[in-house]
């Protein structure tokens, strides 16, 4: 057999930085400004691409998909990061990748995997890629490789991060939910798991979903976190009242068929909104735990976003999910506690972190409620 | 019509489930299908009958080959990759494999595979030496798809796909070619002349619309997944919506591309003289590559060698004259092989021997539980208004089609097979209630009663899903996960007496087309979480309430209350 060839190195330059300086800060511009790098000589700038080879920001290695508790589950391996395919960087192109921006959700997974902190969303709300050269980051003579790429950015690896990828305001997340309502009509048929299942690994979960059209798997994405696994159903359309049910057949068939223990198992639904607290979603939470001592998590991409955006993991595992019932259809608690700070997101946008009814209930009881921002803290350190 | 079969249309799915097949299977060359569906399980790609992993291979194996799930994906998926040139039949055996150089490219591409996938679609072309003939057609499909959309204002739809491009003989002559455009502008904006048009097509080749429409979908797929087109409704063509794929950029300057280069085909390459049509398919080889994103410099001299050989011979006008051919798809395996070297020269090296044939009967959730019916002469009151309206029903029938009650049941089968909610909820309460139950019907709007009917006893309630013919003609795996939810639910509400043994039931017209999968996820059901789900046909019920009504003969309750899976009616 003849030995095969090899793809062509791309167009573009790659990157280096300078010898004799580490990066010491890097400190993310809230969804408004590009970020900034805090070097060892004391100089501070804009990051800059430096055009890793085997891109991150655009795709995940095989060794980070991986589902040891469940290793043979069927999975959809895209390595694709971004679920709308904004994100490209042709081989030709001569530059660093660039971001579509009619396609761009805005959703800063990209700005969450690039480890220089390089892309950023604007004001606008659609991402960013800092390519231009800087005294720090310049073009390096010669071929990249991968493992010069990951040599590279080893080098940011110790940096202090500050900041939030995106700010927790109302525009910001109304800005998305509208980017993403353009994304679940448009032409991206695997949007609602991809999306899920690239939101959870950034918010430090393993995770894997089924392959579409893989009629013998229902299972919509496998998670697991701290060797304990979690069944996830995601739920993007009204039909998220049906979630908590499917949840059960899940488990059922991961316990019966696969002997996962019961008492370490749990399952968590991924809603673009929470359901309507009329609609008996939140009754069926708690019957399911009452009558089989199941606890089913919720979360809503929102959430997922805004732990994302601060570098917050979701939760210790799986039995430390954000959890919503009747009594309290609410994950603000639980996300805010993971966050460690309060939220400045008002009561009921979009229901992202509470249901309608509630947050009408909220605001006839306080009328300034629906407006009420709480204060920030601003420059929280991100942990990575 | 060309007859392209529709793999499935996650091209990144299946471009993915090569590359692992190759990773598993490169040093086990020749392969079988039994070596791929033991590769699927070994990276984790593997499902059947409801299950993964190696459950999946063990589930799915048949004596009967033809009806064994996981074969059947090997198999697909084996036509599919030989389809693209990425896999050849080795020279024993047309059921074992080996890979292409092309096929081992597309896994050296790894997540960059899209150029190459473009560039093996395009490789595709009738006739050739490789894979099944398509009749007398003359074409390379997806070269001409392009190539014609520019012809047509840069859009079409579906049915003008099959009317234009799928439809021509030979697009290797102009006049064919421009014959076709013009026929498909023809019908442009006259939905009527459109039907009409595929209507004598169906009829002339004797085939299906819907047959002819599933051909669409794997080029269609493909040509959204590589960027050459984007879809989107339209009203402004034929008055009325339909999907219109409209040429991007990208597929733009590739039909320009398809346009200047040399389309050679195999009937030609193979009548070359050996060292031209050599230097040929090398140069055509290393062309694909060279536009996928390969690094062709090291093979620079050669390739200079291959295109002077080539346009000296006058195949391609000049050295420098791009060439669409794919010798993996369009020339014999054999000649190809001998060229790039076989998969693997060594003997079979069969990864698994041949699993031991399951039962493939599913599990034993699917195994039927019977309810007795016990002698005549028993006096059951049916219960409620409804209980004896359907009471008066059977009555009725009974005199309209004479006595026997296997005739009532029929008749009652027939009847409501198309019937909705409206109808077959009351019918099925009123069954249960001649049955001596006292059944009733949830209220509609009324959130909390998530289940649509209830039977009230003492110490064993039992809600019920009911799906009528109108929602789902067979019982699926949603009724038992509603089933399950309204179990929890009656539980922690209190809702009726009942204890946590007695069964939730499903009531549908028909049992499980997937009777394994139904009954695996009710013994996972019953496994996981102790609860019983009775699943019950249409049949059967109206079978026991007519033996009830007619003929006094009562059945067993306690089975019936404590049903797990499938009901099996038994006259004593």
């Amino acid at each position: 057999m003849s030995s095969t060839l090899k793809l062509r190195p791309r167009k573009a330059s790659a990157r280096t930085l300078r010898a004799g300086v580490e990066p010491v800060t890097i400190t993310y511009g809230n969804g408004s400004a590009a970020t900034q790098i805090t070097y060892s000589d004391k100089v501070t700038g804009p990051s800059a691409c430096l055009r890793c080879l085997d891109a991150p920001c655009m795709s995940y290695a095989s060794n980070e998909l991986t589902l040891p508790g469940l290793n043979m589950f069927p999975a959809d391996g895209t390595p694709d990061v971004c679920p709308t395919n904004a994100l490209t960087w042709p081989p030709d192109a001569e530059t660093g990748p660039s971001i579509e921006s009619d396609e761009c959700i805005g959703c800063a997974l990209c700005v969450a995997r690039c480890p220089v902190g390089a892309i950023y969303v604007g004001s606008n709300g659609v991402a960013l890629v800092s390519d231009a050269e800087t005294p720090h980051i310049r073009d390096a003579r010669g071929a990249s490789t991968v493992k010069n790429a990951q040599d590279e950015r080893k080098r940011f690896y110790g940096s202090k991060r500050r900041g939030s990828l995106v700010d927790d305001s109302d525009k910001a997340i109304e800005i998305v939910y509208q980017r993403i309502a353009k994304a679940l009509a448009g032409k991206h048929p695997s949007f609602p798991a991809l999306f899920s299942r690239n939101l959870l690994l950034e918010v430090g979960w393993n995770a894997a979903m089924r392959r579409r059209g893989d009629t013998n798997v229902r299972i919509d994405i496998a998670a697991e976190r701290n060797s304990r696994v979690c069944a996830v159903e995601v739920e993007f359309s009204e039909a998220v009242v049906d979630a908590p049910r499917n949840v059960l057949d899940d488990l059922a068939v991961l316990i019966a068929r696969y002997k996962q223990d019961k008492t370490t198992l749990n399952g968590l639904i991924v809603a673009l909104t929470l359901a309507n607290q009329r609609s008996e979603y939140f009754q069926v939470i708690e019957d399911v735990e009452k009558v089989l001592g199941i606890r089913i998590g919720t979360v809503t991409v929102g959430a997922l976003m805004l732990l994302m955006w601060n570098g917050k993991t979701l939760g210790e595992n799986s039995s430390d999910l954000p959890h919503a019932s009747a009594g309290a259809p609410s994950i603000r608690p639980d996300i805010e506690r993971m966050l460690g700070r309060k939220l400045k997101l008002s009561t009921g946008l979009a229901s992202v972190l509470e249901t309608p009814k509630l947050a009408a209930r909220d605001a006839l009881a306080n009328p300034s409620a629906a407006s009420r921002r709480e204060p920030h803290s601003r420059g929280s350190t991100r942990s990575r | 019509m060309i007859r392209l079969a529709n793999p499935g249309s996650d091209i990144s799915g299946f471009t993915r489930i090569f590359q692992a097949l190759v990773d598993a299977l490169e040093g086990r060359q020749p392969f079988s299908l039994d070596d791929m569906s033991a590769a699927f399980v070994e990276r984790g790609l593997a499902t059947s009958s409801g299950f993964m992993g190696p459950e999946a291979l063990a589930r799915s194996t048949r004596e009967d080959r033809s009806r064994d799930p996981l074969y059947n994906q090997s198999k697909m998926y084996s036509e599919l990759f030989r389809l693209l040139g990425w896999i050849h039949p080795s020279a024993d055996s047309r059921l074992t494999f080996t890979f292409t150089w092309l096929g081992l490219h597309v896994r050296e591409a790894g997540g960059n595979a899209k150029d190459i996938v473009r560039e093996s679609v395009l490789g595709i072309a009738f006739p050739n030496e490789g894979v099944d003939e398509q009749g007398d057609y003359i074409l390379r499909p997806f070269s001409t798809i392009l190539r014609s959309m520019t012809q047509l204002a840069g859009v079409m739809c579906r049915d003008e796909m099959i009317l234009g491009p799928l439809c021509l003989v030979d697009d290797t002559d102009p006049a064919q070619f421009d014959a076709m455009v013009r026929k498909v502008r023809s019908v442009r904006g006259h939905a009527a002349r459109l039907d009409t048009a595929l209507d004598r097509i169906a009829t002339t080749r004797r085939v299906q619309r819907n047959t002819m429409e599933n051909y669409t979908r794997f080029p269609l797929a493909v040509l959204e997944w590589s960027g050459w087109t984007a879809k989107g409704n339209d009203s402004s063509l034929y008055g009325r919506r339909v999907v219109l794929h409209r040429l991007t950029d990208v597929g733009r300057a590739q039909a320009v591309f398809l346009n200047s280069a040399v389309d050679l085909r195999a009937r030609k390459v193979s009548a070359l003289d050996a060292p031209v049509k050599e230097a040929v398919c090398r140069l055509a080889a290393i062309r694909m590559l060279d536009r996928a994103g390969f690094d062709t410099k090291p093979l620079r001299a050669d390739v200079e060698r291959w295109a002077r050989v080539a346009a000296k011979a006058g195949v391609i006008p000049s050295p420098t004259s791009e060439v669409v051919f794919s010798p993996f798809h369009e020339m014999s395996p054999s000649y190809v092989d001998g060229l790039y070297g076989a998969g693997g020269q060594g003997a079979a090296n069969v990864l698994a021997a041949t699993p031991a044939a399951a039962d493939g009967q599913g599990r034993s959730g699917s195994a039927a539980m019977p309810v007795h019916l016990k002698g005549k002469g028993a006096t059951t009151k049916a219960q409620g208004t409804e209980g004896q309206n359907v009471a008066k029903l059977i009555k009725t029938v009974t005199s309209e089609v004479g006595g026997k009650p296997e005739l009532v049941v029929e008749e009652l089968m027939r009847r409501y097979e198309n019937a909705n909610k409206g109808e077959f909820y009351p019918l099925v309460v009123g069954l249960f209630a001649c049955l001596g139950y006292n059944c009733t019907a949830s209220r509609i709007g009324v959130n909390y009663q998530r289940w649509d009917a209830a039977i009230s006893h003492a110490t064993d309630s039992v809600p019920i899903e009911i799906k009528s013919p109108g929602e789902e003609r067979w019982i699926s795996v949603k009724a038992v996960r509603q089933a399950l939810e309204n179990k929890v639910i009656v539980l922690a509400r209190k809702s009726f007496k009942t204890r946590k043994e007695t069964s939730t039931f499903v009531v549908g017209y028909l049992p499980p087309n997937d009777r394994a999968e139904v009954g695996g996820l009710v013994a996972d059901v019953r496994t996981a979480f102790g609860v019983n789900v009775g699943v019950i046909d249409f049949r059967s019920l109206a079978t026991m309430a007519v033996a009830a009504v007619l003929e006094g003969r009562a059945h067993d309750s306690q089975a019936l209350l404590n049903l797990r899976g499938f009901i099996d009616v038994v006259h004593a």
